[in-house]
C-alpha cells in the first residue's frame, strides 16, 4: 500500500512537541527561543501562504457571485435564448454594459485584499525599524 | 442498535516486546497495560498511532512548564500594549482638538520615546495575535481515516499485523490543548491518578455536555452508588495511561473529530473501567450512545466555526452568480403551477440526501445525458425519494455536478395547481403546450414531477386526452430532463404495461436507508427540531425512534419512519409543557399514535399482564387450555422475545361451531390491542377458486371504473396493529393456502403490484371445522374421550393440509364442545349483558341462580355450540322485558325480575 506523506503541522506549530523542548527539561530560554522562530516562521511564511490560498478563494468568490465568467462563456447567446436579431441585441448590449463594471468590483476586490496582505509582511518590519529609530535619532 | 457504521475504520492492537509479538486487543474488553513491555497501538487504514510512556511523561511536563511561560508571555505582551494604547488615544483626542493643543500634549506625541513605545505596542499585538490565532489558522488535524477492507483485517486475524504497511503518527500529537492540560493535571510524580482524570473530565464543559446528551447523569449519588473510589479507579503507572490514550485517539477517528478532545478520554474511560461500564449498563446506555452523542457536538461546533464560503478548508462550488438569468429563457407560464427546488433548498441549512449517495450519483449521471435523460425513482413510500430530488438541488446549488448540470434548475410541478388554473382558464391544453416549449427554451431546467402517476389519470375537461398524453412527445424527445418518482405499485400499474412511457424513463430503485443512517438523518435534523419546537433531544431519544420505527411502523420506510416519530415526540413535547424528550416520551407517542403498547413494562402493566390469562378465562368459558396457550404467546411477545420478523403469534383454531373460536380472537384483540373487539375477518369461502389468489392479494382498485373496495392488503395497512381471522380455511384453494407459507414464516405478502405488506405486528388466527364431526360424536358417546377425540381431529386437520403448512403455526389448538356447566357459565354472561344494556336505561334487571341453568338447558342444541343460548335469550327473554316495559310502562329505576316461566 503506498504511504501517504501527510503534511500536518505539530512538531512546528505546538511548542509542547518541538523537539528542542522535548529533549531536555523544560526551561524559559527554549521557551522564548522557540516562540521567536515559530512567529517568524508562521507571520513569513505560513500566513502568506494562507492569505494566497485565500486570494485564491476570494477571487473565484467573487468572480462567480458576479457572473463574470457564465456571461463571458454565453457572450453572445440572446437575451431569455429569444432567438430573433431583438434578441441578440438586447442580450449582447446587457452583458456588453453589466460586464466591465461587473470586472471593476472584481479588481478593485483583488486590489484591496491583496493591499491588505502586503500591510500584513510590512507590519513587524516597519515596527521594527522605527522603534531602531526612536533608539538612535 | 449500533449508531457505528458498520465499515471498520480502526483496529487496536498491542506489542509485546519481549517475545516481539503483536496481538489484537479485544473491543468488548479493553485491557490497560501496567506492564512497559506491552505496548498498545492504533491502526487505520494507512496509519499506525502509537504513544511512548517516555514521550507521556516528557510532553505533560512540557505542558506544565508551557501554561506558566504563556501567562507570562500575555501578560508581557499586554503590557507592551498599554503605552501604544494611551499613545494612541492621546492622539486622536488631540486629532479632533478635545484636549486642546499644549506643548506637554504635542511632545508626548511627537517624541522619540512616544515612537518608540508606540511601535513597541505593535510588536506587543503581534504577539497576542501569534498567540491567539496560531492555533486557528493552521490547526493539527486528525487525517481522515477511510474503512478497512474485510480481507485485509482477516488477513490481520489470520497472519498478524504487517506493521511496516502503515505510516506511523504520534497519538498525543493529534490532542487538543484542553485535553492535553487534562491529561497532565492526573499526572503526579510519574503516576497517573484515573479518579482525578475522571472528575477533572466530567466537569469540562463539552464532556459535561456528550453526557447531557446521552442521557447520563454523574452526580455525587453515582459515585456513592457505584462506588467509584481510588479502588474502582486506582493510580497507575504512567504506562497505563497508554492505552486511554489510544482509546481515546480511536474514540476521535469513529467521531470523525479533527483533534483528540475531553470528550473522547470520557469515551475511552468509560470503555476501559468494568466500574464505569456498569454505570452505561444500568443507565440502558452503551459508549456507542457518547460516541454518536459526541460526533454530534462536535460537527455542530464545527459547522457552526466553518460556515464562511472564505474558509480554504471547505470546498467553494460556482453556482454561476447573480446575472446567470440573463443566459436563460423564461419560464413564466410554468411559473404559475410550479415551484423552484433549488430556491426553496437554498433557504434551510437542513442537508438532503444522506444516505442516497448512490441513488443521486446515478440520477446525476442519467439527467446530465443528451438523450434519455428522464428518470424514474421508484421506492416504497418514506424512503427518501424527495430527499433524494432535493439532494441534487444542494449539489447544483453549490456546484458539486458535472459541467452539463452546472446552473441548472430543478422545477417542481404543481398538478393541483395546474388544474386550478386550468379551470381559470379552462384550456389546460393550451397551458401544458406553452409550459412545455417555456422548458423546452429554457435550457437549464429539470422539471421534476412528485406522484408521476397522478399525471395518467389526470384529463383535460374538453379533449379528454390526459396529461401524460399531451406530455408524451416532450418525453420521448428527451427535449429537457423529467424526474418524477412513484411507489411499486403505480410503477407495475402504469409504467411497466405501457411501453412506450416504460422506455422513455432510467428506472432508479430506491432502498429503504439503514437504522444507521437514518440516525444520521435524525440527528442531523437536531439543531432545527430544538429550535422549531424549543425542546432539547438526546441522542437517547433519536435511537429509541430508530428502533421502534423499525420494528412497528411497516406501512412506511426507514427514514420517513423515524423521522415522523421523533417530529410527533416534539410536537407532542411541545403541547404538554415539556422540554427535555426521554426515550418514554417518544414509546408514549407512538402508543398513542398507533395503538401498540410499545411503552416500557411498568408495574400495573406487568400486573396486567400477569392476570391477562385470568381476565381472558373469565370470558371465554370452558376454553382454558386455548386461552394459555394464546396468552403464552402474547406475554413472550409483549417483552420482546419473540421473533420481530414474523407475526406475534399463528394459530389455528379447530373445533366445531358455536365453541367460541371468533369470540376468542374479539377478546384477544382487545385485550391485547386494547382497541374494542375490531378485528379483521376474511372468509376463505370466498377463496375456492384458483383465480381468486389475485382478489387475495389485491390492492383496492380494480375494474374499469376504478372503484374502490377494501381488500385484505388496504385493511393491513392501514390496521397494521391486528387480530386477523382466516375464517374456515380448509375451504381456500391450496394455492392460497401455500400464500400462508410466506405470510406465517416471514410475516409479509406481496400484493398483486408488487407492494410488501408487513403482517408482524399482527395474530393471526386461523379457524377449520376439520375434525369437528369427530370431536362431537366421540364426545357425545364418552366425555372421557376428549384426548382420543383431539388427537384424531388433529390426524384429519394433517391429512387435510399441507405439512409445511401445519409446522408454521405457533399453536394448533382444538376447541372442544360445551357441556351443560359450561352453557350455564355463558347463560349467566349473557344476562350479565343483558342487565348492563338495561342499566344504561336505568332498569334493573334481577333473576334467581336457578335461571341460566334453566337457559342452558332448554337452549343447548348438539352440535351448535353456545350460539343457541344467544338466540334464545333473544327471543325467550329480550321479547319479555320488552313487552313488560311497554305495558306496565317500566320507569328508570324500576326492577324488572326475570321469570321461570318465560323460560319453560
Amino acid at each position: 500500500m503506498e504511504k501517504k506523506n501527510l503534511q500536518i503541522h505539530t512538531k512546528s506549530s505546538n511548542p509542547v512537541f518541538s523537539d528542542m523542548n522535548l529533549a531536555s527539561t523544560p526551561n524559559f530560554l527554549n521557551y522564548i527561543s522557540f516562540t521567536i522562530k515559530d512567529l517568524l516562521y508562521w507571520w513569513y511564511i505560513q500566513m502568506p501562504i494562507y492569505y494566497i490560498k485565500k486570494l485564491g478563494r476570494v477571487s473565484t468568490i467573487v468572480s462567480d457571485q458576479l457572473s463574470i465568467h457564465i456571461l463571458i462563456r454565453n457572450f453572445f447567446l440572446p437575451w431569455k435564448r429569444h432567438k430573433a436579431a431583438v434578441g441578440y441585441f438586447i442580450g449582447i448590449t446587457t452583458k456588453l454594459i453589466y460586464l466591465p463594471f461587473a470586472i471593476s468590483i472584481y479588481l478593485l476586490s483583488l486590489s484591496g485584499y491583496s493591499i491588505l496582505v502586503i500591510t500584513w509582511l510590512l507590519i513587524p518590519l516597519v515596527a521594527s525599524f522605527f522603534i531602531l529609530i526612536s533608539l538612535f535619532l | 442498535m449500533n449508531p457505528q457504521s458498520t465499515e471498520q475504520k480502526t483496529l487496536l492492537g498491542y506489542h509485546d516486546k519481549h517475545l516481539n509479538k503483536l496481538g489484537i486487543i479485544d473491543p468488548k474488553s479493553l485491557p490497560i497495560f501496567i506492564e512497559e513491555r506491552y505496548a498498545p497501538f492504533l491502526i487505520t487504514r494507512d496509519y499506525i498511532f502509537n504513544v511512548s510512556t517516555d514521550k507521556i511523561f516528557k510532553v505533560t511536563e512540557n505542558v506544565k512548564a508551557l501554561k506558566h511561560f504563556n501567562i507570562l508571555k500575555r501578560i508581557f505582551a499586554n503590557l507592551l500594549v498599554i503605552p501604544g494604547l494611551i499613545i494612541a488615544i492621546v492622539y486622536v483626542l488631540q486629532l479632533f482638538n478635545k484636549i486642546g493643543d499644549t506643548d506637554s500634549s504635542e511632545t508626548l506625541v511627537s517624541s522619540g520615546i512616544t515612537n518608540f513605545f508606540f511601535w513597541l505596542s505593535v510588536i506587543g499585538i503581534i504577539i497576542l495575535w501569534h498567540d491567539y490565532y496560531r492555533t486557528k489558522s493552521h490547526p493539527t488535524r486528525l487525517p481522515i481515516s477511510e474503512p478497512i477492507s474485510a480481507k485485509e483485517i482477516e488477513d490481520i486475524k489470520m497472519s498478524g499485523f504487517k506493521l511496516g504497511r502503515y505510516s506511523p503518527l504520534e497519538s498525543l500529537y493529534f490532542f487538543s490543548e484542553e485535553a492535553l492540560e487534562i491529561l497532565s493535571n492526573s499526572i503526579s510524580k510519574a503516576k497517573f491518578d484515573s479518579l482525578k482524570l475522571f472528575q477533572e473530565i466530567i466537569s469540562e464543559p463539552l464532556s459535561k455536555e456528550v453526557l447531557n446528551r446521552s442521557d447520563l447523569d454523574i452526580n455525587k449519588t453515582t459515585f456513592r452508588n457505584f462506588g467509584i473510589s481510588q479502588e474502582t479507579l486506582p493510580s497507575y503507572d504512567l504506562a497505563g495511561l497508554r492505552n486511554i490514550i489510544i482509546y481515546a485517539n480511536e474514540a476521535a477517528i469513529l467521531t470523525k473529530a479533527r483533534q483528540v478532545e475531553a470528550c473522547h478520554i470520557l469515551i475511552a474511560l468509560f470503555k476501559a473501567y468494568p466500574v464505569l461500564q456498569q454505570i452505561l449498563k444500568e443507565n440502558k446506555n452503551s459508549t456507542e450512545i457518547l460516541t454518536e452523542a459526541s460526533r454530534f457536538l462536535l460537527h455542530e461546533e464545527y459547522v457552526q466555526n466553518h460556515s464562511s464560503i472564505f474558509d480554504t478548508t471547505q470546498t467553494y462550488y460556482k453556482n454561476g452568480g447573480i446575472a446567470r438569468d440573463l443566459v436563460y429563457g423564461w419560464t413564466f407560464i410554468l411559473g404559475h403551477f410550479s415551484s423552484d427546488v433549488n430556491e426553496s433548498v437554498a433557504r434551510t441549512q437542513e442537508v438532503f440526501g444522506i444516505g442516497h449517495k448512490r441513488e443521486i450519483e446515478s440520477l446525476t449521471a442519467t439527467v446530465g445525458k443528451l438523450s434519455k435523460n428522464n428518470a424514474l425513482l421508484i421506492g416504497e413510500p418514506g424512503v427518501g425519494k424527495s430527499s433524494i430530488i432535493k439532494g441534487l438541488a444542494q449539489k447544483i446549488n453549490v456546484g458539486d455536478v458535472p459541467q452539463q448540470l452546472k446552473d441548472k434548475r430543478i422545477v417542481q410541478l404543481d398538478l393541483n395547481s395546474l388544474m386550478a388554473q386550468a379551470s381559470k382558464k379552462k384550456n389546460i391544453e393550451e397551458l401544458i403546450k406553452k409550459a412545455m416549449e417555456e422548458l423546452t427554451k429554457a435550457g437549464n431546467t429539470i422539471l421534476y414531477i412528485d406522484e408521476i402517476q397522478e399525471l395518467i389519470p389526470a384529463k383535460a375537461e374538453k379533449s379528454g386526452s390526459t396529461i401524460a398524453g399531451m406530455m408524451l412527445p416532450y418525453i420521448l424527445e428527451s427535449v429537457f430532463p423529467i424526474v418524477g418518482t412513484l411507489n411499486y405499485a403505480d410503477y407495475k400499474r402504469y409504467f411497466f404495461s405501457n411501453q412506450s412511457l416504460n422506455s422513455a424513463f432510467d428506472n432508479i430503485e430506491i432502498e429503504e436507508l439503514s437504522p444507521e443512517t437514518t440516525l444520521e438523518i435524525l440527528t442531523a435534523k437536531v439543531p432545527f427540531l430544538e429550535d422549531n419546537f424549543r425542546t432539547y433531544i438526546p441522542i437517547t431519544a433519536l435511537m429509541v425512534s430508530v428502533e421502534l420505527a423499525q420494528r412497528y411502523i411497516h406501512n412506511r420506510k426507514l427514514p420517513d419512519s423515524a423521522v415522523n416519530i421523533i417530529e410527533s415526540t416534539c410536537s407532542w413535547a411541545q403541547t404538554n409543557g415539556i422540554n427535555r424528550i426521554t426515550t418514554e416520551h417518544v414509546a408514549k407517542v407512538v402508543s398513542i399514535q398507533y395503538g401498540i403498547p410499545v411503552k416500557s413494562i411498568d408495574a400495573e402493566e406487568a400486573t396486567k399482564l400477569m392476570k391477562l390469562e385470568e381476565t381472558i378465562k373469565r370470558r371465554v368459558i370452558g376454553q382454558d387450555q386455548a386461552v394459555h396457550l394464546i396468552v403464552e404467546t402474547l406475554k413472550r411477545s409483549r417483552t420482546d422475545i419473540r421473533d420481530p420478523n414474523k407475526p406475534i403469534g399463528a394459530f389455528l383454531f379447530l373445533g366445531p361451531t358455536g365453541v367460541g373460536k371468533t369470540y376468542l380472537s374479539r377478546v384477544v384483540a382487545q385485550e391485547y390491542f386494547d382497541r374494542g373487539e375490531d378485528i379483521i375477518r376474511i372468509d376463505m369461502s370466498e377463496y375456492q377458486e384458483v383465480s381468486s389468489i389475485s382478489k387475495f392479494l389485491d390492492t383496492g382498485e380494480s375494474g374499469e371504473f376504478q372503484q374502490h373496495k377494501i381488500s385484505l392488503i388496504d385493511r393491513i395497512k392501514n390496521n397494521p396493529y391486528s387480530v386477523v381471522l382466516f375464517d374456515e380455511i380448509e375451504k381456500a384453494h391450496p394455492n392460497i393456502l401455500n400464500l400462508f407459507l410466506q405470510l406465517l414464516d416471514e410475516g409479509r405478502l406481496t400484493s398483486n403490484l408488487g407492494e410488501t405488506v408487513s403482517f408482524r405486528n399482527c395474530i393471526i388466527i386461523c379457524t377449520s371445522n376439520i375434525g369437528s364431526r369427530i370431536i362431537l360424536e366421540s364426545l357425545e358417546k364418552d366425555h372421557s374421550m376428549w384426548a382420543e377425540a383431539r388427537d384424531r381431529a388433529i390426524i384429519e386437520l394433517r391429512q387435510a393440509i399441507s405439512p409445511e403448512l401445519y409446522n408454521r403455526f405457533d399453536e394448533i389448538v382444538v376447541f372442544g364442545p360445551h357441556d351443560v356447566n359450561n352453557l350455564t357459565t355463558i347463560s349467566e354472561l349473557q344476562l350479565q349483558e343483558l342487565a348492563k344494556r338495561l342499566n344504561s336505561k336505568g332498569i334493573n334487571l334481577e333473576w334467581n341462580e336457578t335461571v341460566p341453568m334453566l337457559i342452558a338447558n332448554k337452549a343447548k342444541e348438539p352440535g351448535l355450540g353456545a350460539r343457541p343460548i344467544k338466540r334464545f335469550i333473544q327471543r325467550k327473554i329480550e321479547g319479555k322485558i320488552a313487552t313488560q316495559m311497554i305495558s306496565q310502562n317500566t320507569k328508570p329505576g324500576e326492577t324488572i325480575t326475570l321469570k321461570e316461566s318465560w323460560i319453560r
